[in-house]
């Protein structure tokens, strides 16, 4: 990955390297950072009465900038870009701004790059990453400014089309066995999928990642990662038992909490959308 | 309750009066129970069924039970009832007579609260009438249209007519047609346009996008391109697909195809024109 610092004004806003991307960033009135998210630039400007927040995000999901610099208030970060004004009246000359890393929050539908055969009564590994979002704080209060993703995923569909759904996202990139093969961006978290098939052979087009239920970390390289997430299929065929492991895999090493589940871990969830995906299992 | 209004009867000197104060009592009593009735009927009823079905149950449960306690109360006069329910009786079939069209319309509209084509909120198309529904009532259906008109539908026209609810799923499809020139690179186009579903993040990766040739006219071939969104994105979403779609055409360099007609003539003698000249009226036809 490429890191950024100092590109606009020629003074690094700091050490403009990944851990302290996240961390907190002190901030006059009249001051503006540029971040650079893998897929997404963000342009914040602090004003005294609000905060101003420009976006726009590039069409490549694995784009590996990531970094931030000293900016103007007024520069412009690309076109197409989104503006959003957080109207917020702060007479403290300084404030934090904190930026948290997330997972998704909808289940992410992930395909693998061909489709896998997982024979009876054997168990595959499936490596997929799927893209982070940004929580802006303003600290240490702690208020939310915004919540966007680094990348915004196609919405995509689970069931018939006359279904209840769920409504979740399609990640573009594609899932691998091994994990040397997967594209690491720094913008992106990995989830090891395990897959037990004590039924008859199962041909997997389409994987399920239940990002709202998972934990995000991060390992001394920088590299986010997700809980594990272990997948039973029963001899009747049907999906028995979704697991969140509730640890990261043992290729991530050691690693540090960055962000707990969204929502509190409900594996039936995973499981009646793994039925949607399979039907009726 | 009985030997109070006997002890009053008495101190009046008139028998009939404790009647009377029977019959003012058992109205009182009786509607103040009636109504908490009701108000419990409705607490239940809103636990298990949309606040519009409780309220009128609710009331529903109000009006029996408030014509009971009329009953009753007329009874403690000495009133003979099988009179009055014959007058009633007569005078029921002369108001049905009479208002024919309001029951029809009051039956049809416990007949769509039973069958629940559309909910309050719902968008649905009546007719040529398309709408938001305000009001679901027991005679008739209130929308607001898009250009903000108050319509007023009778229930027995909705119960007659065929109701599109365009909110009832939550996903909807988006269908494009165009004409193409029959020498046009179609899978070029079809690389083009899935393209265009492919990087919009409003458009479903799933159901996926189709696009197909349905039919060859005097145009060219016709074409359609076919996109899911969900049902909040969908007005947005419709005209910003026709925006990326055109996009794409023009920077794709496709070009459409409209209806045209060749016309082919023929010459064979090089002195003979095509088609033959009127002849010059003779003179004596002046």
């Amino acid at each position: 990955m490429s890191e950024v610092t100092g590109e606009a004004t020629g003074e690094p806003a700091g050490q403009g390297a990944a851990q302290e991307l996240w961390g907190p960033h002190p901030m006059r009135h009249g001051q503006a950072l540029r971040f650079e998210l893998g897929p997404m630039s963000l342009h914040v400007a602090r004003l005294e009465e609000e905060w101003r927040l420009r976006h726009t995000t590039a069409r490549e999901p694995l784009r590996e900038v990531l970094g931030y610099y000293d900016a103007l208030v007024g520069d412009a970060v690309g076109e197409p870009e989104i503006e959003e004004r957080v109207a917020a009246h702060d007479a403290a000359e300084l404030r934090d701004l904190q930026l948290q890393p997330l997972l998704a929050d909808r289940l992410v539908l992930a395909r693998p790059d061909v489709p896998i055969t997982v024979l009876e009564g054997s168990r595959v590994f499936v490596f997929v990453t799927t893209p982070l979002w940004v929580r802006l704080r303003r600290a240490p209060e702690g208020e939310l400014i915004a919540e966007l993703p680094s990348y915004r995923p196609s919405d995509s569909w689970l069931g018939p089309p006359s279904g209840d759904g769920p409504l979740c996202y399609a990640s573009r990139t594609t899932a691998r066995l091994t994990l040397g093969q997967l594209h690491a961006s720094p913008m992106r978290a990995t989830t090891k999928i395990e897959l037990r098939n004590d039924g008859s052979t199962l041909r997997v087009q389409r994987l399920i990642v239940p990002a709202p239920q998972l934990r995000l970390y991060r390992d001394a390289g920088g590299r986010f990662w997700t809980d594990e997430v272990t997948v039973t299929r029963g001899r009747d065929g049907a999906f028995s038992a979704v697991r969140l492991d509730g640890q990261p895999p043992v290729e991530a090493g050691a690693v540090k909490l960055v962000a707990d589940a969204r929502e509190i871990g409900t594996a039936h969830v995973v499981l009646r959308a793994l039925g949607s995906l399979f039907g009726g299992a | 309750m009985s030997a109070v209004a006997d002890a009053i009867g008495a101190a009046v000197g008139d028998p009939r009066v404790s009647g009377w104060v029977r019959a003012v009592i058992v109205l009182v009593v009786g509607l103040v129970v009636v109504r908490g009735v009701s108000l419990v009927v409705r607490a239940i009823a809103m636990r298990m069924a949309e606040p519009r079905r409780a309220t009128l149950l609710g009331k529903a449960a109000l009006y029996v039970g408030s014509l009971i306690v009329a009953f009753a109360a007329l009874r403690e006069t000495g009133a003979n009832l099988s009179v009055l329910l014959g007058a009633a009786g007569v005078l029921t079939v002369a108001i049905g007579f009479a208002s024919q069209t309001s029951a029809s319309n009051v039956i049809s509209g416990l007949f769509l609260l039973g069958e629940r084509p559309f909910v309050v909120g719902d968008i649905i198309r009546v007719g040529d009438v398309i709408g938001t529904v305000e009001a679901v009532d027991l005679v008739s259906v209130k929308l607001r249209t898009f250009d903000n008109l108050y319509v007023r539908i009778p229930n027995e026209t909705l119960f007659r007519s065929n109701i599109v609810n365009q909110t009832h799923y939550r996903l909807r499809r988006i269908d494009i047609e165009f004409a193409l020139p029959v020498r046009e690179d179609i899978p070029r186009v079809r690389e083009l346009l899935l393209d265009v579903a492919a990087h919009d993040p409003r458009v479903l990766d799933e159901p996926p996008a189709v696009f197909m040739i349905h039919g060859i006219n005097d145009a060219g071939l016709m074409v359609r391109f076919s996109a899911w969104v969900t049902r909040e994105n969908y007005l947005e979403q419709r005209t910003r697909l026709y925006e990326e779609v055109i996009g794409a055409l023009r920077a794709g360099d496709v070009q459409l195809a409209w209806p045209h007609r060749s016309v082919v003539s023929s010459v064979q003698v090089a002195d003979r024109p095509a088609f033959d000249a009127p002849e010059a009226p003779h003179e004596d036809a002046r």
